[in-house]
């Protein structure tokens, strides 16, 4: 694999792209997981029954399980599956890497519109959400390889592949992640090993990988560019004479030794992973390659990049449409301090944690004044005064006798459980620790009243009946 | 030198035969191994032996790395000590279960803190209090698969609080550890010795915590209103659930606490002890 040499795009918002938790990114990954990405790509109608974007991490229903890759791949064998999978992934890479070089020299094609603008970033967006929708699928081609290697080499009886851990063929990704970068700066390392590192022959070598590599290593720098001294410092973790690092390159000469069928398996899978860490690489540098636009798109809005990404393709496209945003400066700001994006039956809801309907005034109507209840956890009846504990520094403020309020107990509240009368908790069920607790300690327990600790207040005396699970307020003064 | 090596396999996996004496890999272990054999879900594992324990890191490491290596990852940590699991004393949530280890480095400090929650203050108050010598404790530790849970729980084969026969069951969406530490309200199901459905009620359940495959792999995440407003099992799960928890009781002849969780269609069972507060008899 031979990467091209990078555009120069405007200096300062090269590694904007790769800014963790932004809305834009999150939601054309979405996107592309859709049903109708999934046709797109891989022919196949499905539809994951949810995903979530949250603080920039993402969950998804991902079960590993053999209904996903019968819905992908039917019950064909796997390495049909699987040369199906990588020949898809492959010409969405491509695409990406294709619609991305087109776009860079886009500026040089025209002096910008708008219209231009937004026909440019229509066209990227579409090849990212289709690029993407690979990501959701590789775990489940990976576990499918892997026990169809697996199965072979127990048939072939080649024990001590087995022994090896399957590495020979199915090497993990992290290890070739970026395999290339790292290998060119082990060159930097063997060359200027022992030498001066104060010369200008060194610094201009780590200049050159920056500009060679520097869109790959910003998103693990949480998007801060590597610069010469935070290389000098990885220079200095590489060992003297370290063995060069294997690159899986999609070539197929490694595997010439082991018996069919399973070297044809074991060519796949090296090939895969080849596809898999290409696609991180391509990822990146489109990103780099097409940062211009995105600048171009924030002077057009007035807005800096990082706004621009707080808002969704649909946002930046009606913006741009209408000439000004139309997400006001204050919920993008919310936005750029966290968010959460759901897929679900194959729409997109979008939360702004600020904006959450909250339970707690729901739940308050729900209750008669004077009266909390929750679920009986652990019988008897007793009466006492509130101490709230809403942090575990706190547990050593409670008097024996006194009743324990809290969200939900914790194990580390070790006195506190000890010495309370009985315990009343927000949340939780009859097998939660705190009921289990209870029983064992003999103490009335009411557990899951949603409310507790935003009634009650220290000092009120109240009485816990852990056999209807009601805790009544006799006397609301505060002692 | 005296030769001081403690004798004894120091890792087994879970369906290894000698995994079901307690002595060797724990009270936990060591139910697991006989549900195995008994041809219950349980998700594949390792056992750290008490023997590996006290032998100290050096002496197991090469052990685990090489058996590791065969054991899908992330996998999830937990105690399974000679203490816990008991009639009387669950020691809930007072050895730790680390979730989320993606590589042997980070299983190697799951361990540590395993072992070292064994010797802390909270454990060693509570085991006073129950009449157990903190030094007759011995720990061995359970590494298994991690269970990509779409829903998952706690049920016990008899009502907790009023002691009926009926299976009570507790569920959430994704893994169950929202139901064990209490942190939702989930959702409760009550079977009948007759196997029918007689109640359901719908917890508020708030978050849930979830696999993942991206940079941290298990997380919390609040559930979404939709998830909110319906119920994380279907009668025919619950009912499933239920079945399970009474055969546990018939095979292993006590009232029973079970952990579950359902991947997709399969229903795992992830742990299996006595429940804690009632005395062991089977009709």
């Amino acid at each position: 694999m031979s990467l091209p040499s990078l555009p120069s795009p405007p200096l300062g918002v090269r590694y904007a792209l790769t800014v963790p938790q932004s809305v834009l990114f999150a939601d054309l990954s979405l996107r592309g997981s859709r049903q109708q990405a999934f046709e797109e790509v891989f022919g196949t109608a499905f539809e994951l029954d949810y995903i979530v974007i949250d603080d920039g991490a993402m969950s998804w229903d991902f079960t590993g399980d053999d209904g996903f890759s019968r819905a992908l791949f039917g019950d064909t064998d796997a390495t049909r599956c699987v040369r199906r999978f990588v020949a898809a992934m492959g010409a969405t890479a491509r695409a990406v890497e294709k619609a991305s070089w087109l776009l860079s020299s886009s500026d040089t094609r025209r002096a910008g519109s708008v219209e231009d603008m937004l026909f440019d970033l229509r066209e990227y967006w579409g090849a990212y959400e289709r690029h993407m929708t690979s990501l959701f699928t590789f775990w489940n081609v990976e576990e499918l390889l892997s026990e169809a290697l697996t199965r072979m080499l127990k048939e072939t009886d080649l024990q001590a592949e087995i022994d090896s851990g399957l590495d020979r063929f199915l090497i993990p990704s992290e290890t070739n992640y970026f395999a290339l970068e790292r290998r060119s700066l082990e060159r930097v390392a063997a060359r200027f090993g022992g030498g001066d590192k104060e010369g200008e022959a060194f610094k201009a070598a780590l200049q050159r990988h920056v500009s060679d590599f520097g869109f790959l290593l910003a998103p693990f720098n949480l998007g801060k560019p590597p610069s010469v001294e935070s290389l000098s410092e990885r220079l200095e973790e590489i060992p003297g004479g370290a063995a060069a690092i294997t690159l899986i390159d999609g070539r197929t000469d490694l595997l010439s030794d082991i018996p069919e069928p399973v070297r044809e398996l074991g060519l796949l899978a090296q090939e895969f992973t080849f596809w898999k860490t290409e696609r991180l690489d391509v990822m990146s540098l489109a990103d780099s390659r097409v940062a211009h636009l995105y600048s171009s798109a924030a002077e057009a809005l007035s807005l800096d990049t990082n706004q621009l990404f707080a808002m969704r393709r649909e946002e930046i496209d009606a913006s741009l449409a209408k000439g000004a945003p139309t997400v006001s400066e204050e919920v993008l700001a919310e936005r750029l301090s966290g968010f959460c994006l759901l897929l679900h039956g194959g729409e997109i809801d979008f939360f702004e944690p600020s904006r959450k309907p909250a339970d707690s005034e729901v739940e308050a109507a729900t209750s008669t004044p004077g009266t909390i209840r929750g679920t009986a956890a652990s019988r008897g009846i007793v009466s006492g005064r509130v101490r709230r504990i809403m942090d575990l520094s706190e547990a050593s403020l409670l008097e024996p006798g006194e009743i324990l309020v809290t969200t939900m107990t914790r194990p580390e509240m070790g006195v506190a459980l000890d010495r309370a009368a009985a315990f009343v908790t927000d949340e939780g069920g009859r097998m939660a620790h705190a009921a289990i607790i209870a029983r064992e300690m003999g103490k009335p327990c009411v557990i899951g009243t949603g409310e507790a600790t935003r009634v009650l207040r220290d000092g009120m005396s109240v009485t816990v009946d852990g056999d209807n699970g009601v805790v009544t307020v006799n006397d609301g003064a505060v002692a | 030198m005296g030769e001081t090596r403690t004798q004894g396999p120091r890792v087994l996996w879970l369906d290894d035969p000698r995994c079901t004496h307690p002595e060797i890999v724990g009270n936990k272990s060591a139910t697991l191994a006989r549900l195995m054999d008994l041809g219950y879900d349980i998700p594949s594992g390792l056992c750290l032996t008490t023997a590996a324990l006290s032998a100290g890191q050096g002496d197991y490491e090469g052990d685990l790395l090489e058996s590791t290596r065969r054991l899908k990852s992330p996998w999830v940590a937990r105690s399974s000590s000679t203490a816990e699991d008991g009639y009387g004393r669950a020691f809930p949530g007072l050895f730790t279960t680390v979730l989320d280890l993606p590589d042997i480095s980070s299983l190697m400090r799951a361990i540590e803190k395993i072992e070292r929650s064994t010797h802390s203050e909270v454990v060693l108050t509570y085991a006073r209090k129950l009449g157990v010598d903190p030094q007759t404790v011995k720990m061995a530790i359970l590494v298994q698969s991690l269970v990509p849970a779409t829903a998952a729980g706690v049920a016990f084969s008899r009502d907790p609080v009023s002691e009926a026969e009926n299976v009570v069951i507790e569920s959430n969406y994704g893994l169950g550890e929202t139901v064990v530490d209490g942190s939702v309200t989930p959702d409760s199901f009550t079977v009948n010795g007759d196997g029918e459905l007689i109640d359901r009620t719908r917890g508020t359940k708030r978050h849930k915590v979830v696999a993942t495959t991206l940079g941290a792999r298990v997380r919390r995440v609040d559930t979404s209103d939709l998830e909110r407003s319906d119920l994380s099992l279907n009668d025919e799960d619950a009912l499933a659930v239920a079945r399970v928890t009474r055969k546990l009781e018939a095979d292993l002849g006590y009232p029973v606490d079970v952990e579950w969780a359902f991947s997709g269609e399969r229903l795992y069972v992830l742990q299996a002890r006595p429940i804690t507060t009632i005395e062991s008899q089977v009709s």
